[in-house]
């Protein structure tokens, strides 16, 4: 085991910790959903788009991360997976089915074996087409240059991306905002969001493109769960840098 | 069975890698075979998405789909490049020099093009939002910065003057720490989610 310091230990029993409450809180949120069934309809903007799209007959692209190869990344990738289920959960009937693209080999063949489950739990597996996932190209510009010609495709109505993209997605959101699509964004990575944000005020920022939409159970326990962790965290941090910021006034820290 | 067999590799593989990590000494081999499984794993779905998409688009040059033509350059690049790797390899100069004589200006061009989208969105900016707290923040800031992109006050021999640029400097990292922060607390909670099985992105 290797030699570790105060502040390794202070992280690690931070992060054990808070393991802890996201287990415990995972577990009453799970224990409450089973309780209560019917759960209240959520009104969120991705479902605004998703009923828009179903009662025009239109179809929703959904770009994952590009395949930058960051730990983080692949993450933030398997976040837009989530979203990209839930599109595609609701959108089974739909006259213009969704597709995905994605900059990564795994990401594709995952969203390929997530859309086969969806089609295949609904009783439908002869709706299920290998082609609704598709490898865009591999790195930022490659993956721009293979999704932006998918924005022109017809009856098309929404762009949703989540996952670690590059400040290259502006082109791609530019490209949707000409087309009249709605557009969704969430990206891991700082000058991403920065760029997204530039556009569209409401774009995801810090963890929130972490946070995958779902009418699942498990998967709103879960994300449950990570809310109130990510308020416990939030204010130890707050409470840390209170006490730094105390210690170093009277003289304690350097 | 089906659920419960994909979970259970999931949650006890980054269980070990996890371990790994602490047990360098004792695990260290192990790790090292679990990620050269998972190396070898990714190219494989690499190689299997890139075939799909060469296939896709074979297909839409036999349908005669409109805007095939660009298919057809997609596979002929595809297939010199390949052949050209297998031939002369992957590391030899004259094919290197030749894949990045191409790839450079197809990317420098791309990013031309994000300087100008920007450009023009930055002006659409004020336009769509008005003037308020936000849009003068950011014109202000981005005076200052191109400003100081120039580096004309550094070259300013002051002292005093130096220490601002270097606070100034400084202001997007405070900005960026706090997003990096929020960005890394939500990638450690994504992990739980997934080590748990609450998020299962390998199956419905």
């Amino acid at each position: 085991m290797p030699e570790l310091s105060l502040n390794d230990w202070l992280a690690y029993g931070t992060l054990a910790g808070l393991f802890l409450i996201f287990i415990i809180s995972y577990f009453i949120a799970r224990a409450k959903a089973v309780q209560n069934k019917a759960s209240s309809k959520e009104n969120t903007r991705l479902d605004a788009i998703l009923h828009r799209s179903s009662e025009r007959g239109e179809g929703v692209l959904v770009g994952t991360s590009e395949g930058a190869g960051a730990q983080v990344g692949s993450l933030a990738g398997v976040a837009g997976l989530q979203t990209q289920a839930h599109v595609f959960r609701h959108s089974l009937h739909s006259d213009l089915p969704p597709k995905t693209v994605a900059g990564d080999g795994n990401l594709v063949a995952l969203s390929q074996q997530l859309n086969a489950g969806i089609y295949h739990s609904a009783d439908m597996p002869e709706l299920y087409k290998l082609d609704s996932s598709g490898l865009a190209g591999i790195g930022s510009y490659a993956y721009m240059a293979g999704l932006i010609p998918e924005l022109s495709r017809s009856n098309l109505s929404a762009l949703l991306m989540q996952g670690e993209l590059s400040p290259e997605l502006i082109l791609a959101l530019d490209a949707a905002k000409r087309h009249d699509l709605d557009a969704i964004m969430a990206s891991s990575s700082l000058s991403g969001q920065a760029a997204a944000h530039f556009i569209d005020p409401q774009s995801a920022l810090g963890e929130e493109t972490f946070m995958s939409q779902s009418t699942r159970p498990r998967e709103k326990a879960g994300l449950k769960a990570t809310l109130i962790c990510l308020k416990i965290a939030r204010g130890l941090i707050v409470a840390g840098l209170l006490v730094a910021i105390l210690l170093q006034l009277l003289g304690v820290l350097p | 069975m089906k659920k419960i067999v994909p979970l259970i590799v999931a949650t006890v593989t980054a269980l070990f890698v996890m371990a790994g990590i602490f047990f360098r000494e004792s695990l260290g081999d192990w790790l090292s075979v679990v990620l050269n499984w998972a190396i070898v794993l990714s190219s494989v779905a690499l190689l299997v998405m890139l075939a799909r998409l060469l296939f896709t688009h074979i297909a839409y040059i036999a349908r005669g789909r409109q805007g095939f033509i660009y298919s057809l350059v997609a596979v002929s690049a595809f297939l010199i490049t390949l052949i050209a790797g297998f031939l002369f390899g992957v590391d030899n100069p004259t094919f290197l020099k030749w894949i990045a004589g191409i790839m450079r200006p197809l990317e420098s061009a791309l990013l031309g093009l994000v300087a100008i989208v920007l450009a023009s969105l930055s002006l659409k900016f004020f336009y769509q939002r008005g003037w308020n707290a936000l849009t003068i923040s950011f014109a202000v800031s981005a005076l200052v910065f191109l400003f100081l992109g120039l580096g004309v006050l550094q070259a300013i021999d002051y002292p005093p003057l130096q220490r601002v640029i270097q606070a100034v400097e400084g202001l997007p990292m405070i900005g960026a720490r706090g997003l990096l922060i929020g960005v890394t607390l939500g990638a450690i909670l994504m992990g739980m989610r997934v080590l748990i099985g609450a998020e299962r992105p390998y199956d419905d």
